[in-house]
């Protein structure tokens, strides 16, 4: 009888020891976050950029809104850029009076059910990330993640 | 205000089959702890004005002939069949004993539809194998508790359709699938199995799940593997209960013949 007593409360220790799911805890996001560095110096700068507008060109009227505003609501550090669940590649294009900058990433997306009871979520991992016209674009980290502060490292 | 009321009915109807299921296991698990514990059925003992310890006995040969091939069907897909809307399913067992050791084969299928914003059906069948010890030594009625280790593999196949609205690149209608899935695992088994009348055995076993591996994933991670349980638990816990019938092979404990 001790035995089984013993028995069932490892059960019931097996059980209680399951993962607590809850959709507030999947931390996916579908956007890459991007930071701008100066080019010109050798020690690591933030550097402010002021961008007439940043859009994705299938998209339209639809602007990247800054996610991080700084000084003036014209100059960003850092911005979210969303990856297309429909496709493996993206290009965003930085708008300025006189040049436009063109960035690209390449992805792949990962549909999954969290649990049950929340809607499926895409999760996405970074491949690579090419510019023409910015000085250099460094991915230093390829998990889309709410926890992740940096992916992409732009510098101009 | 009406689909949070249906929700909240649906939860309690959830709530209430898992309390009937707890109820319905206890009940079951005492009563297959009483018949395992009763003493009828044990090996003969030499007779004799002299006891001797078990040390002091004469070490029998141990004979590795199978004794009886056991059948079961585990109730508990069965039960999740008739009651439940989402889930069906069919589970089997045989067991074949070698001295105090046994060799367990498993075949079951499973089908689950899930999702009320999405739909994502998944459709499969698993086996397992492997080898059991039984702790409950020298007994002829083939009672037995017992730890094991199985190998386990499903083959199996999901789909998904969603409407994924309210995103940058506006509404957009995900239909994905996996059309040939395979699964193995490995499965530490912990099992009591009591004959209760005749030639009928009710027994259940606690499995824990581990390495888990899944080929041939598309863009869209499975939700369910058959004989496993979720793909997003890397391990899983899971409960069966068998009602089986024994074929007997031979007599496992034959009484000594009387000399003249």
């Amino acid at each position: 009888m001790r035995s089984g007593i013993v028995l069932m409360l490892g059960v019931w220790l097996a059980v209680s020891c399951q993962e607590i799911k809850d959709c507030t805890l999947e931390t996916s996001t579908d956007y890459s976050v991007v930071r701008f560095y100066r080019a010109d110096t050798t020690v690591k700068t933030v550097k402010e950029v002021a961008f007439m507008r940043i859009y994705e060109p299938d998209v339209s009227n639809y602007n990247i809104s800054t996610m991080e505003d700084n000084i003036d609501d014209d100059t960003i550090v850092v911005t979210g850029l969303f990856l297309n669940p429909a496709d493996t590649r993206v290009t965003y294009l930085f708008e300025t009076d006189s040049i436009d900058y063109e960035l690209t990433m390449e992805y792949k997306p990962h549909l999954r059910i969290y649990y049950d009871e929340c809607d499926p979520v895409y999760s996405y991992k970074l491949d690579t990330a090419y510019s023409p016209n910015f000085d250099s674009v460094a991915m230093v980290n390829n998990v889309l993640d709410k926890v992740v502060t940096t992916n992409l490292e732009i510098y101009l | 205000m009406e689909e949070r009321r249906r929700g909240q009915e649906q939860w309690s109807l959830a709530c209430g089959f898992k309390m009937a299921a707890v109820v319905l296991g206890s009940i079951l698990f005492s009563t297959t702890i009483v018949f395992a514990q009763r003493p009828a059925g044990q090996r003969p003992q030499p007779s004799g004005n002299t006891q001797k310890t078990n040390s002091q006995l004469p070490k029998e040969p141990r004979d590795f002939r199978p004794s009886m091939l056991k059948l079961s069907v585990d109730a508990v897909p069965v039960g999740i069949s008739l009651f439940g809307a989402d889930r069906s399913g069919s589970g089997y067992q045989a067991l074949i004993d070698f001295d105090q050791f046994f060799f367990a084969a498993e075949y079951g299928t499973q089908k689950t539809s899930r999702g009320e914003l999405y739909s994502y059906k998944n459709e499969g069948s698993y086996f397992s194998f492997g080898p059991e010890v039984n702790f409950l030594k020298n007994n002829a009625k083939g009672n037995s508790l017992t730890f094991g280790l199985r190998y386990g593999q499903a083959q199996f196949s999901d789909e998904l359709s969603y409407l994924k609205t309210g995103g940058f690149f506006g509404d957009l209608q995900v239909e994905d699938a996996n059309p040939d899935l395979k699964a193995r695992w490995l499965e530490l088994t912990v099992g009591l199995n009591a004959n209760v009348w005749s030639n009928l055995y009710l027994g259940y076993t606690i499995r824990y799940k581990v390495l888990r591996q899944v080929d041939n994933i598309g863009t869209m991670a499975p939700y369910d593997v058959p004989g496993f349980g979720l793909y997003e638990d890397n391990t899983g816990v899971q409960f069966n209960f068998y009602v089986g019938w024994a074929i007997p092979l031979r007599e496992k404990f034959p009484e000594p013949a009387l000399e003249n």
